[in-house]
C-alpha cells in the first residue's frame, strides 16, 4: 500500500488548500438554500413585488394601495431614476408604479384614463399581471359608479368583489408523495454538482498531479507494484478523500436546513453520491494529462461553471433550449439534475423510483466510462514509461 | 533597466503558454456556454406568449364559452384553449401541453394546475377577473335601469396605465452572465499578479534570489513587472470582450470604447489583487493560487455568475459589499454603460476600481519592501 501511503502525505500536505475550497462552497451553498424561494414550490398565487408612489395621498389612492398589499407584495424602492432602475434590472421590484395626483377626484368623475404611471425595463408577465389588475380595479370601481353608489361605497364593492378567490387545485399526479416542508433539500442539492466538480478538480487534482510528477512515477514505475495495482492504490485513495468530501457535504445540509433527511430526500443522498463518484471521475482523467498545476483551477472553473450552465444546475432545465437539452444529454449533470427535479417535483416529472434508477444508472454508465478512460490513460503513459 | 525588466516580464508571461492558453479559453469557452444555453431563454421566461388551457364542462356556460371565443380570435391571444373531457385534461396537464383546466360545474368555475408559475397566475386572474364582472352586473342587477350602462362600462376598455420606458432599447437581463464573466477573467489577472509577488521573493523562488542579488532597486523592478503583467491581462480582456461583443454579438450598447477601458481596469485590480496576495506571508505557491481562485470565485459568485439575482440580494442585505466587491464593480461598469445615458456612476464605479487597485498595490509593495535574506 505504498502508493496509496503515498497519496494520504501528500493530501495531508494539501489539506489546507482543499479545506479553503470546501469552506467557499459551504458558503455558496449556505447563501444559495436559505436565499432560495421555496414557496415557489407550493401552489398559491405568484405574488409579484409591486412599488407604489402615492401622489395623490387621497382615502381614494390609499384604498388602492391597501387592495394591491392583500394581493402583492408592496416594496419600497427610492424615488429617483436610478433606484427605480436598480431595483427593475435587478428583479428586485417587478413593476413600479406611481400613482398620480388627482386620481381620487378622476375616479370620482368616471374619469378612467392616464391615473397611473408605470416604469419599466422590459417586458415582463408580471409587470403585465400588475398593470391589468390596477386596470380591472379601476374598472370595477367605475362599474360600480355607473351603477349608481357613491365613491366609497363603489371602492368597497369592488374591492369585496376582487377579494375573492377562484378554488384551485394542485394536481400532483404523484402517488404517495409525503408532504415534505424538506423541499429546501432540492436547493441543496441543485447546485453539489458545480460544488463537487470544482472541489474535486481544484483539491484532489494537485495531490494527484505531484503523484504522477516525472520522478515520483518514475521511482514508482521501476518497483514491482503493478500498473494496475498503482492506479488501484491512487483510485482506493482518491475515494477515502471523495467520500470525507461528500460526507461533509451530507452533513452540513443536514445541520443547514435543521432536519433529517426523510422519504425520497435519501435518493438525493444517494444521487449525490454517484455525482461526487463521477466528479472524482473527472478530477483523476484530467490529472492523468498531467496540466501545469495552476492552470488546475482554471480548468475547474470552466468545466464545473460550463457544465453547470448546459445541464441545468444555475438556470432551470425547462428554461434552457432544445438544442441545449439535447447536447446536455451526453453530460452526467443532466442526469442528476433531472432525478433532482423530479425529486422535488419542480419539472412537472412524476417521482417513479424505477425512473430514477434509470437517471441514476445513466450516471453509473458515465462514471464507469470515465474511470475506464482513466485506468487506458494511466497504462498507456506507464507503458510510455516503461 | 526599467524598460528592461518590463520587456522580460511581457516575455516571461507570454511563455507562461499554458496559463494563458486556458486564461484565453476560459472566456471563450464559458461565454460560447452561456450563449447557447442562453439563445432561447429569454424568449421563453421573459417574453409574453399565449397560454395554452384546456376547458371541461361538465355543464353548460354559454356566456363563458362565447368570452373565450373571442379572447382565442383576438390578434394577441392571451389563451389557446381546448375543450375536453375531465381525463383527457388531466392528461394535457400531466404531459405539460396545457397549463391549467378550467372546470365549469353548475356555473362554478374552478381552476386545476399541476405546478405554480406566472401562466398558472394568469389563468387565475383571468377567472377572477371574469367572477369580478359576473359579481358587479349581479350587484348592478338591482337597479335594472343601470344595467345597460354598467355592461357598456365593463366592455369598454380601461387604460389607466402609462408605461414609461426607462432604457432605450429592451436590456437583456441574461447579459448581466456576461459581465460577470468578463469580470472574471478581469479577476483572473490575480493568477499574474500572483507570480510577480512569488518572483521578487528570494525565499520562494529561485528566480526572486537571482532578483534579490541585482543591483536594480526593488521598487523599479517590481513597478516594472507589475507594468508588464498589466499589458498581459489587459491583452486578455481586450480578447474576452472582442470575442463577446463581436463573436457571440452580445449588445454592450453604443459606447463599446468604454467598455473595453473598464475590462482593463478590472484587469489591472485584478493583477493588483494576485500581487497583494503574493505578498502575504510565505505560503506556497499552490496555496496562495487556491486563495486567488477562491477569492475571485466568490467575489463572482456574490456578483451574480452563478446566480443572476444575488446581486439584488446583497444590494438588499448588505449593500456596502456590492460597493467594494471587485467582480460586482467590473459588472457595474458595463451595466452603467448600458442603461444610464449619463456617466456619474461609471465614472463613480471606475474610481473605486483604481482605489481599490491602488491600495492592493500599496499593500503588496510595503510587504515586500526592505526583505534581507540572511540564508537561503
Amino acid at each position: 500500500m505504498q502508493v496509496f501511503n503515498a497519496f494520504m502525505k501528500v493530501l495531508k500536505k494539501r489539506i489546507g488548500a482543499a479545506m479553503m475550497w470546501i469552506v467557499a462552497f459551504l458558503v455558496i451553498s449556505f447563501i444559495v438554500t436559505t436565499n432560495a424561494d421555496a414557496g415557489a414550490m407550493k401552489f398559491e398565487s405568484t405574488k409579484i413585488d409591486i412599488c407604489v408612489f402615492d401622489e395623490d395621498n387621497t382615502e381614494e389612492s390609499k384604498a388602492l394601495t391597501e387592495f394591491l398589499g392583500k394581493k402583492h407584495n408592496i416594496i419600497s424602492v427610492e424615488n429617483n431614476k436610478d433606484d427605480i432602475l436598480d431595483a427593475l434590472y435587478y428583479g428586485r421590484a417587478d413593476c413600479v408604479m406611481t400613482i398620480k395626483e388627482g386620481y381620487g377626484q378622476k375616479l370620482a368623475a368616471g374619469d378612467t384614463e392616464a391615473l397611473f404611471t408605470s416604469y419599466h425595463v422590459h417586458d415582463s408577465y408580471e409587470a403585465t399581471l400588475a398593470e391589468n389588475l390596477v386596470d380591472e380595479y379601476v374598472g370595477a370601481v367605475n362599474a360600480y359608479l355607473v351603477s349608481g353608489e357613491e365613491i366609497s361605497s363603489a371602492i368597497a364593492k369592488a374591492d369585496k368583489a376582487m377579494s375573492k378567490e377562484v378554488k384551485v387545485t394542485a394536481e400532483t399526479f404523484d402517488e404517495g408523495k409525503e408532504n415534505s416542508s424538506a423541499n429546501d433539500f432540492y436547493f441543496y442539492f441543485q447546485y453539489l454538482p458545480y460544488v463537487f466538480i470544482s472541489v474535486m478538480i481544484a483539491a484532489l487534482c494537485p495531490v494527484l498531479l505531484k503523484l504522477n510528477k516525472k520522478e515520483i512515477r518514475h521511482r514508482t514505475n521501476c518497483s514491482c507494484i503493478t500498473a494496475r495495482s498503482q492506479s488501484a492504490q491512487i483510485i482506493l485513495g482518491s475515494c477515502v478523500f471523495v467520500l470525507a468530501v461528500w460526507l461533509i457535504f451530507i452533513i452540513a445540509g443536514m445541520a443547514l436546513l435543521g432536519e433529517m433527511y426523510s422519504g425520497r430526500w435519501w435518493y438525493a443522498v444517494l444521487n449525490s453520491f454517484m455525482f461526487v463518484i463521477i466528479s472524482a471521475g473527472i478530477a483523476i482523467l484530467i490529472s492523468a494529462f498531467s496540466p501545469e498545476e495552476r492552470v488546475v483551477n482554471v480548468i475547474a472553473n470552466i468545466i464545473g461553471l460550463g457544465m453547470s450552465f448546459l445541464c441545468g444546475v444555475f438556470v432551470p432545465q425547462h428554461l434552457l433550449g432544445d438544442g441545449v437539452l439535447n447536447a446536455a444529454r451526453f453530460l452526467p449533470a443532466f442526469w442528476y439534475i433531472k432525478a433532482n427535479d423530479m425529486m422535488s417535483g419542480s419539472s412537472g416529472e412524476v417521482f417513479t423510483k424505477s425512473r430514477f434508477f434509470e437517471y441514476f444508472g445513466i450516471q453509473a454508465l458515465f462514471a464507469a466510462v470515465i474511470f475506464a478512460v482513466v485506468l487506458v490513460v494511466m497504462k498507456v503513459k506507464h507503458d510510455k514509461a516503461d | 533597466m526599467f524598460l528592461h525588466n518590463f520587456k522580460y516580464e511581457i516575455l516571461h508571461s507570454l511563455r507562461v503558454k499554458d496559463l494563458l492558453f486556458w486564461l484565453i479559453l476560459f472566456p471563450i469557452v464559458l461565454g460560447t456556454f452561456f450563449k447557447i444555453a442562453f439563445n432561447d431563454i429569454y424568449e421563453k421566461s421573459e417574453q409574453f406568449s399565449t397560454v395554452p388551457i384546456a376547458v371541461v364542462e361538465t355543464s353548460e356556460d354559454k356566456i363563458f364559452h362565447s368570452v373565450m371565443d373571442g379572447i382565442e380570435q383576438s390578434d394577441d391571444p392571451l389563451f389557446k384553449v381546448t375543450y375536453t373531457d375531465g381525463d383527457k385534461a388531466l392528461d394535457m396537464l400531466k404531459n405539460g401541453k396545457v397549463m391549467g383546466i378550467i372546470r365549469i360545474d353548475e356555473g362554478e368555475k374552478s381552476l386545476s394546475v399541476s405546478g405554480e408559475g406566472i401562466e398558472q397566475t394568469i389563468i387565475k386572474s383571468f377567472l377572477e377577473q371574469y367572477a369580478v364582472q359576473e359579481q358587479i352586473i349581479t350587484d348592478a342587477a338591482a337597479n335594472p335601469q343601470n344595467l345597460e350602462s354598467v355592461i357598456a362600462a365593463l366592455n369598454s376598455e380601461v387604460k389607466a396605465n402609462e408605461t414609461v420606458p426607462l432604457t432605450e432599447d429592451d436590456p437583456d437581463p441574461y447579459v448581466s452572465y456576461f459581465y460577470n464573466l468578463i469580470a472574471m477573467v478581469a479577476l483572473f489577472g490575480s493568477l499574474t499578479g500572483l507570480h510577480i509577488a512569488m518572483e521578487n521573493q528570494a525565499n520562494l523562488h529561485p528566480l526572486g534570489a537571482r532578483k534579490n542579488c541585482s543591483p536594480t532597486p526593488k521598487l523599479v523592478s517590481l513597478t516594472a513587472s507589475l507594468l508588464g503583467s498589466y499589458v498581459v491581462q489587459a491583452v486578455c480582456v481586450i480578447i474576452t470582450v472582442s470575442y463577446v461583443a463581436f463573436v457571440l454579438k452580445i449588445d454592450f450598447g453604443s459606447r463599446l470604447p468604454l467598455v473595453y477601458i473598464s475590462g482593463i481596469l478590472g484587469g489591472i485590480l485584478g493583477v493588483s489583487m494576485g500581487f497583494m496576495v503574493g505578498s502575504f506571508g510565505s505560503m506556497s505557491e499552490g496555496a496562495k493560487t487556491g486563495i486567488c481562485m477562491t477569492v475571485s470565485m466568490l467575489c463572482c459568485f456574490f456578483s451574480g455568475l452563478m446566480v443572476a439575482n444575488m446581486k439584488a440580494l446583497i444590494a438588499d442585505k448588505a449593500p456596502w459589499f456590492n460597493k467594494i466587491n471587485p467582480a460586482a464593480l467590473i459588472s457595474d461598469t458595463f451595466y452603467c454603460l448600458e442603461i444610464y445615458s449619463d456617466y456619474d456612476r461609471y465614472i463613480e464605479k471606475n474610481i473605486t476600481m483604481a482605489i481599490i487597485s491602488v491600495i492592493f498595490i500599496v499593500i503588496g509593495f510595503l510587504l515586500t519592501r526592505r526583505k534581507k535574506y540572511a540564508s537561503l
